[in-house]
């Protein structure tokens, strides 16, 4: 299946050329794939504190995507 | 005493009089910080029922005990007063250079009592203190005010300071210091512009001793290596400052949008970081002393985007974004940043500004509002219509003389109420209470009405910063927003700022605990304060600041927030979704230990310690 990934605010910069930071990039997953499994697999250091949303709304690494799911990730930085 | 000058410079301005006051280390321990000590001097000082523009209105402006300090970003001050706007508490805080300047002039806190019967400043140079003459001054943008009195007087001041719209009386007026920093929230630049105060300089070199420097270094090491490991992996902050917030709370849907009918905007990709970055940002700034230096010193040039929107200065931050952008349907960076500028050159908050016009155009969209009376269309989108008002906000011209009474006075006025997104009649920031429940009950409860800067939920409940708990779930909501309200209340009166602390001073992996805080503070006054001890210092100050809301008149049915919160959103991701204040309201008084109206009980004063002031 089909889901679509958003990084936002500096995560920009890990982003594949010519994607359209609006609509994401879209991203071939096996059916049952988890949130956390695609977030492992992502080119964001791995020691770096981050926050995603899926369809927007708050998620769980544990939560099992649907087709069609937007994930979007960005820093958990704060502010405001 | 270390930390603390232990002295307060009290200017009463009807008698032209200056005198110092002493304060003790008990004092300054027990109602913590300069935010306690201010709503002390509050409460013993003044009538909470008294007409914040008459002379019995007092108006402190406190640092804390971390201000002027090695700590990181400890280079803040409080404003605190009874708002005008709301008839509330005022609690504005603000950076740059002036907090630091005004501890360093000799004093930790200032008390402005009566009114001048001309425009005079306060100028105080390493404790000398006087007043000064300022007609000249009286009329000047806040940028001429701070060349001006910065030439006839001398190398080295930071100037806060009143524009026009303070001048004016304008309810959204605020105090700037250094140009571009603010002090904005609630009215607090009518309160000095109905004194006649037009701004207030400060220099000099003395600091406090500290009670043990070496280890206050040693903790500020610590924290500062965090803060600039962030930065060199390419820390959102340091690149965008808060104008990456945009894409963010759009991506949840609660990024205000057409005076918050909706919570995501169209035109997001045009007013967001990357926008801002690569069109407007001349360089990077900070306030002083501080690691992560999220502040963006920006242009706007006539040969680019046109006469009308040219100009120099600072920002803008997300809650402009948001306020004169998305909440206006304004999808211009150029005119939103022009529109900061503005603000800060004739002393608007840009929040209530922003969201009182966004109002005007919401009803005028509906018919409500005519042409004749704006004297001019005023579309969603306008941005020309919106800096036009601007203009005539601060100076009270036309139909500004509407907009400078903040939006909810104006909704009324009009017979739409239900069009002024407030609570307690303070415009809300630019975080849709619907997806956000800590933040809703933080804005129907705060002590100023609705501020982010009163106890920030989101933080956890959008960004992340530690745990992420979901925005949309009610559970442990009440719990959490104290929990917050007490942790800003500590930053504030300590004189840290809010970017850096709860992020690099709390122990955001255990519960937001305020280690590292305590510590600081600790190493720097020589009290011996727990994080527990710490916040129940701060709720000291939370619940005596409830008292002067209850003593002013306030009840649970202030406690509320705009009925637009009330009914569902109407697309987006969280579409559907209301906010229940009545969830969470009778959990939150029983977490504060107030009675089913909201007052606080003789009992929880009692064992707080200030059961006098009741």
């Amino acid at each position: 299946m089909q889901i679509a990934i958003r990084l936002l605010a500096s995560y920009r910069q890990y982003l594949p050329d010519r994607h359209n930071p609006q609509a994401g990039y879209p991203c071939q997953v096996e059916d049952g794939a988890l949130v956390g499994d695609v977030l492992a697999a992502l080119p964001i250091p791995p020691d770096d504190f981050y926050t995603f949303l899926v369809n927007g709304r708050h998620a769980e690494r544990d939560q099992v995507l649907q087709d069609g799911d937007v994930l979007s990730v960005f820093p958990a930085a704060g502010g405001g | 005493m270390y930390g603390w000058h232990g002295r307060i410079l009290r200017v009463n301005l009807t008698a032209s009089t200056i005198h110092e006051e002493e304060f003790s280390e008990e004092e300054a321990l027990k109602y913590f910080g300069g935010r306690g000590l201010a709503i002390k001097v509050l409460l013993e000082g003044m009538d909470p029922t008294a007409d914040p523009l008459s002379p019995e209105n007092l108006l402190v402006m406190a640092t804390g005990p971390l201000t002027s300090t090695p700590a990181p970003t400890g280079n803040r001050y409080m404003v605190v007063t009874k708002s005008p706007l709301t008839g509330a508490l005022s609690n504005s805080n603000s950076g740059g250079v002036f907090p630091t300047m005004m501890k360093r002039s000799g004093y930790d806190l200032f008390v402005f009592e009566g009114a001048a019967s001309k425009p005079v400043y306060l100028y105080v140079d390493e404790r000398k203190a006087e007043l000064r003459d300022a007609t000249h001054l009286w009329g000047l943008d806040t940028h001429q005010t701070e060349d001006t009195i910065r030439r006839e007087t001398a190398e080295g001041v930071s100037v806060a300071c009143i524009g026009p719209a303070g001048e004016n009386l304008a309810l959204i007026a605020a105090i700037i210091n250094d140009k571009h920093r603010a002090a904005a929230r609630s009215g607090v630049g009518a309160v000095m512009g109905s004194k006649n105060l037009k701004a207030v300089a400060v220099r000099g070199n003395r600091k406090p001793a500290l009670h043990d420097e070496k280890a206050m270094r040693a903790v500020v090491r610590d924290a500062n290596r965090q803060v600039a490991a962030d930065v060199r992996a390419g820390s959102t902050m340091r690149i965008y400052g808060t104008s990456y917030v945009p894409d963010i709370t759009n991506e949840a849907g609660v990024f205000p949008t057409f005076n918050f009918q909706y919570g995501q905007f169209e035109g997001t990709p045009s007013i967001n970081g990357p926008t801002l970055k690569e069109h407007f940002l001349v360089r990077h700034g900070g306030c002083y002393g501080c690691p992560l230096a999220c502040a963006r010193i920006t242009e706007v040039k006539a040969e680019e985007w046109g006469e009308q929107y040219a100009g120099k200065g600072e920002g803008p931050e997300y809650e402009t974004i948001g306020s004169m952008g998305s909440a206006c349907g304004v999808d211009n960076m150029a005119a939103i940043t022009k529109a900061n500028y503005l603000c800060n050159e004739l002393g608007l908050d840009t929040i209530s500004t922003g969201l009182t016009i966004a109002c005007a155009m919401e009803m005028y969209s509906k018919g409500i509002l005519t042409e004749e009376e704006i004297g001019r269309p005023l579309p969603f989108g306008d941005a020309d219509g919106m800096i036009a008002m601007i203009r005539a906000a601060a100076r009270r011209q036309g139909f500004g003389n509407e907009i400078a009474q903040g939006s909810w006075r104006l909704a009324v006025k009009c017979g739409h109420p239900e069009m002024s997104i407030t609570a307690k009649k303070l415009e809300f920031p630019s975080y849709d209470a619907r997806g956000l429940k800590g933040m809703g009950l933080l804005y129907a409860t705060s002590n100023i009405g609705a501020s982010h800067m009163a106890g920030d939920t989101a933080y956890t409940e959008l960004f992340g910063v530690g745990q992420k708990v979901d925005g949309l779930s009610y559970e442990g909501k009440a719990q959490l927003t104290k929990l917050f309200q007490d942790l800003f209340a500590i930053i504030d009166a300590a004189g840290l700022c809010v970017f850096v602390a709860v992020r690099y001073t709390l122990d955001t992996a255990n519960g937001y605990v305020p280690t590292r805080i305590t510590e600081m503070i600790n190493h720097a006054t020589g009290s011996d304060y727990t994080p527990d001890s710490l916040l129940e210092a701060a709720e000291r100050v939370y619940n005596l600041e409830r008292l002067f809301l209850t003593k002013a008149g306030f009840t649970r049915a202030d406690d509320t927030l705009a009925q637009r919160m009330s009914e569902p959103m109407p697309a987006g991701p969280i579409q559907g979704e209301t906010f229940e204040l009545d969830r969470l309201l009778d959990d939150y008084y029983a977490a504060r230990g107030w009675d089913a109206d909201g007052i606080p009980t003789r009992q929880r004063l009692e064992k707080l310690g200030i059961a006098h002031y009741a």
